[in-house]
This record gives C-alpha cells, structure tokens and sequence, in this order.
C-alpha cells in the first residue's frame, strides 16, 4: 500500500511539475506582438492576425518544407486556425479538443466532449488559453474547461437549450478571469444572447441581449414585438477586445427568419452589427450596424480586426454581403465601406419568384475576418465572389429547425471566384488582389513581418503571397483537403514554423473527395 | 324571445361542431404506419445517393450532418409530422440548390428514410396528401 501510495504522489507531482501554468493576463496583452506564440483564434485580443516573424521571408518561402502531419481522421467541418502556446498546437474538431507537438505533430493528449443534447452543428473555431486552462463551445451549447497540460474536463457549464436551435461554435476569448462567448444559431430562430462567465467557476457574470426587448435600448428597432422572440443574431466566430480601454467587439449575424423581412419590420438591432460592450460589466458601450432589416442572411459573422492608424484607433469588419467596412473608433464615424466583390440587387426584397442577387449567403467573407499589417497600415481581406437566387417562402417555425423563410439557391460553384486583397487600412483604398477563378477561398489570412501573407484555398492549396503586391511565392496543396481553417506561425526554440488547418469547410460546397481534417506543419529546411 | 332562443341554439349547435371537427381531425398516426412502395424507396435512395449521402453519409446518420436515421433523429423529430419534416427538407436541401428537385423526388426521399428507419413498403404509393396524416412517434 505504502508503494503504490508513494507511486501515485509521485505520479501526481511529476504531473503538477509538467502543468501547464499559463498564459498570464500579461501573455495574452502582448499577444498580438508575441513571436513564440498564437494564443487567441485571431492571434491576440486585436484580432489582426500578424506575426512580426521574419525568418521565413519573401526571399526564402519557396523553400517551405512540410515537416509532419496530423490526420484527425474525421471529416466535419475544420475551421479553427492552430493556436500555439509553449510548443503546443491546441486544436478543436467537432467535438474533440487535441494538444499535438507544434514541431513533429506528434499527440500529447486528445479530449472527447460528449453531448448531453441534441447537437445543432458541432462546427468549433477554436479555445480561449489562459492559466493552463482551454476554454471551447460545443454543438450542443455548452461552454467547457479543459486542463491544458492534461486535457482533462475541469468543469462543463450549459449555456442555452440546444434543442431550440442554441450552440456554441464561437472560439471564446479569456480577460481577467472572465471567459466571453455568445450563442449561435439564428437561422434556427433562436435570440441570442452574448455572456461572461467565471473563468475558474463556469458561473455566469452577466449577459447582454442581442435582441432587445421590453425598455432595454433598441427594443423599438423591433416593431413587432412578437418577433422578437426567434430575433436571430449569432455569434459565429470570435471577439476582439480594446484591453486599454477594456471593450469587447462583437460581430452579431442575421435575423431571422433569415428571408422573410415583411416578418420583423424594423431594423431589428443588433442583429448585422458589431457591437461593443464594456467587457467588466456587459453593458452597451456603441455598435455599427451594417445592415438593417437584412432578408438575405447577410450575417456580419467574422470578427473585426482592431488597428492604430496616426494615434487613433480604427476597427474593420468585412461581411457576408461582400462589404468591408472601416470606423474611427473616436468619433464613432464610418470611414469607408468598399464591396469586396461584385454586389447586386441587395436592396432589392426577395420574392416567391425568385431574386438574383450577389453574393449568396454562402459567399462574401464568411467566418475568416481581415488581418491587419501594422507599418503597412494595410488590411487583408478573404473574399468570394459568387452569386445565387433568393426566393420568399412559407415561414414556419419548428422547434430546433432552420427557420428561414424562404429559399437560398447557389449559382454553380464552378462561377466562385476566391479573393485575397489588400487594403489600406485608412481608406479603404484596394492594393491588390489575388484571384482564385472556380476556388473559394474561406480559411483565415495571415500576415508576418517577413513581408509574406499566408492563406489557403477550398482545393487544399496554401499559399504565401507577397504582402506587397499579392503575387504568389509558394504554394503547396495539403493532401486536397478544403482549407476553411487558418494559418499561424511561431517560433520553438528559436526556429519559425507554421502551421495549417486543412479539412472540411462544407461538404454540400466543396465539390471533392472528402478529406479527413489535418494541421500540416511547414518549416525551412 | 323565441328567436333568440332558436339563435342561441343555433350559435351553440354551431360551435359544438366546430369544437367536434376540432376534435376528430384525425390526430396524425405513427411513421411505422405510413404506406409507400418499394419502387418508391428505391427512387429515393437513387436520389438520396445522388443529391444527400456526400453530406449526411451511405448509412442516412454518418456523413457529420444532421442524421436522417436511428434514434437520436426519431428522438429529435418526435413532435413533428411528416409534413414538417418534408417541409425543412424541401425547402433548406439540397444545401446549394434548396428546393431543386421536383415534387415527387422530394416525397420518394422521404418514403427511403422511412424504409431505413425500420418502415416496411407496401402497395399503397405515398402521396403528397399523406404527409400530414403521420408524425414521428412509434
């Protein structure tokens, strides 16, 4: 008994020893700049997706060499971009979490959440890191801990009734022991709420109404009040945070029923906005709505990117209608709004006949915001141009059910054409533009102080483009799996590496052999 | 005084047999029940294979999208009738063309996921008519 009691002491504190302790608060401040780091989904609480990294560079990036692969053998959607902490590539796929080494690919531990509810759609974007602990959602709306060192569940908190359409695919973001994350599901006609809960806990610290009733503030863009109740608005993707002034920005999706706007007069706030809360207490700060009263379920879905631009802060947010949109953060103005692709008949209202419209809801920027080059004051933006048909319908409601409205029908995949472009950052004034004819390209973009942009397209082509005029300096397909995640980079003592998510975005879309998801790691040789 | 009488007899008379064709609407019978033909069943796996399976699997509940067979599916749509369930997929599927198969595909699709969720075929086609008469209980 003695042996096998000194056995499990020594056990349990070599496993404290080997512990994951961070990151600190201070870590993730300095996210943004990190090197040896991708902590957050979008990198760092701005949400700009940069490394200062210059090892791999415009001279020698044709030279990448693909050093391991790590095969999740499932074949759901992958949207996550790997998140690096310490040598560890934390990844999430439907309802598995993974720790694999970011250098050899090899597995240090695998986590499988199984759900307690229906699942809407196990769709996950990633963790929030912090103290040794990842943070995620699931598809059936739970927000979970995981030990980062062990990947043991810490604790296990439902969020909201899947059953009615509710779940939980945003990545979360950590601050001051605070977790954030917000629901899904409007096209299930759920009412969206966004919320802070006790890191350590899982106990809720407060909420905010995407869809305001009553006397809360905008409940009268709702004119009838009924509507209300199935008001939509989903928290796709992930935050962005100001931690100076301790704002959180968060990009908020279609109405619902997506289609029928005849339904929900008004200009049904906050639904297409993004709107900023004070993160300590939840209340409204300001928003930007990008569209009122949408009927073609142009969701602003991805996060926006937060920049410095002559001392003043600006944000962008591009979204599904194919606009990008720049405000000055001090004045509360708009400073531009550019369409990103062709965009037609938007403002027109969809009928039982059928309206052609650009984009359909399955192009435009999906759930893959800009990056942002500081220096360059230049934003890169993933965009596809493709058309569709919206048609008016019966709407009806049951319960757990897309409650659309209507109809939305693709124009053939082969007329996508997937965009990467440049633009300054103050005007909106377009740099250049890479174009994938017959390619979507969804995944996130990437920008590196070695004067690269890193991204991917739906035939499983990465690719590196030079930063300063978009031209095409490498490119390596991943096995032609669908790249719908991101790509990040960091260092592991000393040496850069980057990593990719390749794998399913959507299989009614992708028109190939379904790929199993896959993170690919590069390095020089 | 005798009209109002006969009025408010005739007002009665009429409201119980609005309440009584409330009543006896047929309440919707269990899927197990619903009549179709195995020529039926096998347009619609034709269809399903061509249109469904790269999404939602061979086997209706392996493909990562919403299953369309065994228990969590029958759990999920246990509420609701047939006609509920056609109208979701008839106007949300196939994902990039909603609505782009015809009448009678749609129906035959839903008469396979019947046979694979344990229904077996008969000599009565399924009709269009049908959809609300059968819900999703055993």
């Amino acid at each position: 008994m003695k042996i096998t009691q000194l056995a499990l002491l020594t056990a349990l504190m070599c496993g404290s020893a080997l512990a994951v302790q961070g990151p600190s608060q201070t870590d993730l401040n300095n996210a943004d700049s990190a090197t040896d780091s991708w902590l957050m989904s979008n990198k760092g609480y701005m949400g700009q997706r940069y490394s200062p990294l210059s090892q791999i560079n415009a001279s020698n990036v044709a030279n990448l060499k693909r050093v391991c692969t790590f095969d999740t053998g499932d074949d759901g959607s992958f949207q996550v971009t790997p998140q690096i902490y310490r040598g560890v590539a934390f990844v999430s796929a439907g309802n598995r979490s993974y720790a694999i080494d970011a250098t050899t690919c090899k597995v240090l531990w695998k986590n499988v959440y199984k759900s307690t509810g229906p699942e809407v759609l196990n769709t996950t974007r990633g963790f929030a890191i912090a103290d040794g602990v990842l943070y995620r959602g699931t598809g059936d709306s739970h927000l979970i801990a995981i030990d980062a060192g062990t990947g043991k569940t810490l604790w296990d908190k439902k969020v909201n009734d899947s059953s009615s359409g509710y779940f939980t695919s945003s990545a979360p973001v950590a601050w001051n022991g605070m977790i954030f994350i917000g629901e899904a599901g409007a096209d299930w006609g759920v009412k969206a709420k966004m919320y802070a809960y006790d890191a350590k806990t899982g106990t809720q610290k407060w909420n905010f109404d995407m869809i305001p009733t009553g006397d809360q503030a905008g409940a009268d863009s709702w004119e009838k009040a009924d509507s209300t109740a199935t008001g939509g608005g989903s928290m796709w993707t992930s935050y962005t945070m100001d931690v100076d002034k301790g704002l959180i920005y968060v990009s908020v999706g279609n109405p619902a029923p997506d289609f029928a706007s005849q339904y929900r007069p008004g200009a049904n706030l906050y639904t297409d906005s993004v709107v900023v809360l004070d993160a300590a207490t939840g209340k409204l700060s300001h928003y930007y709505q990008q569209i009122p009263n949408d009927n073609k379920d142009y969701d602003t879905a991805a996060a926006p990117v937060l920049y410095d631009i002559d001392g003043t802060k600006h944000i962008a947010v591009a979204t599904k209608a194919g606009y990008l949109f720049g405000y000055n953060e001090s004045d509360k103005t708009q400073t531009f709004k550019v369409a990103t692709i062709k965009v037609m008949n938007q403002e027109k209202n969809p009928t039982a006949a059928g309206l052609p419209i650009c984009p359909n809801y399955s192009a435009g920027t999906q759930w893959s915001g800009p990056a942002f080059k500081p220096g360059a004051n230049m934003l890169v933006v993933n965009t596809v141009d493709w058309c569709g048909t919206v048609k008016l319908g019966e709407v009806r409601l049951i319960k757990g059910q897309l409650f659309f409205g209507g109809a939305m029908q693709l124009n053939p995949a082969s007329e996508a054409i997937g965009n990467t472009i440049g633009y300054d950052g103050a005007t909106g004034k377009e740099l250049w533009r890479y174009k994938s004819p017959g390619v979507r390209i969804v995944g996130g973009v990437t920008t590196t102080g070695g004067n690269l942009v890193f991204s991917g397209d739906a035939d499983g082509n990465m690719y590196a483009l030079d930063s300063s005029n978009g031209k095409v300096l490498f490119k390596s397909n991943i096995d032609k799996a669908p790249i719908g995640g991101g790509v990040s980079t960091y260092t592991v003592g000393g040496k850069q590496y980057v990593a990719v998510a390749a794998g399913n975005t959507s299989k009614g879309l992708n028109g190939v052999k379904n790929v199993t998801s896959r993170v690919a790691i590069f390095t020089l040789p | 005084m005798k009209v109002l009488p006969s009025l408010l007899t005739a007002l009665l008379f009429s409201t119980t047999l609005i309440a009584h064709a409330a009543t006896t609407a047929p309440a919707p019978a269990s899927y197990l029940k619903a009549p179709f033909t195995k020529a039926q069943a096998a347009a619609g796996a034709k269809t399903y294979k061509a249109s469904c399976a790269m999404c939602h699997g061979d086997k209706l509940n392996n493909g990562g999208a919403p299953k369309l067979a065994g228990d969590a599916f029958l759990k999920k749509w246990a509420s609701n009738t047939l006609d509920d369930f056609h109208y979701i997929m008839s106007t949300t599927m196939p994902q990039t063309a909603p609505g782009s198969l015809k009448p009678e595909q749609y129906l035959a699709i839903t008469t396979y996921i019947l046979q694979v969720n344990g229904v077996k075929p008969g000599k009565t086609e399924f009709k269009a008519a049908d959809l609300k008469k059968y819900n999703f209980k055993k």
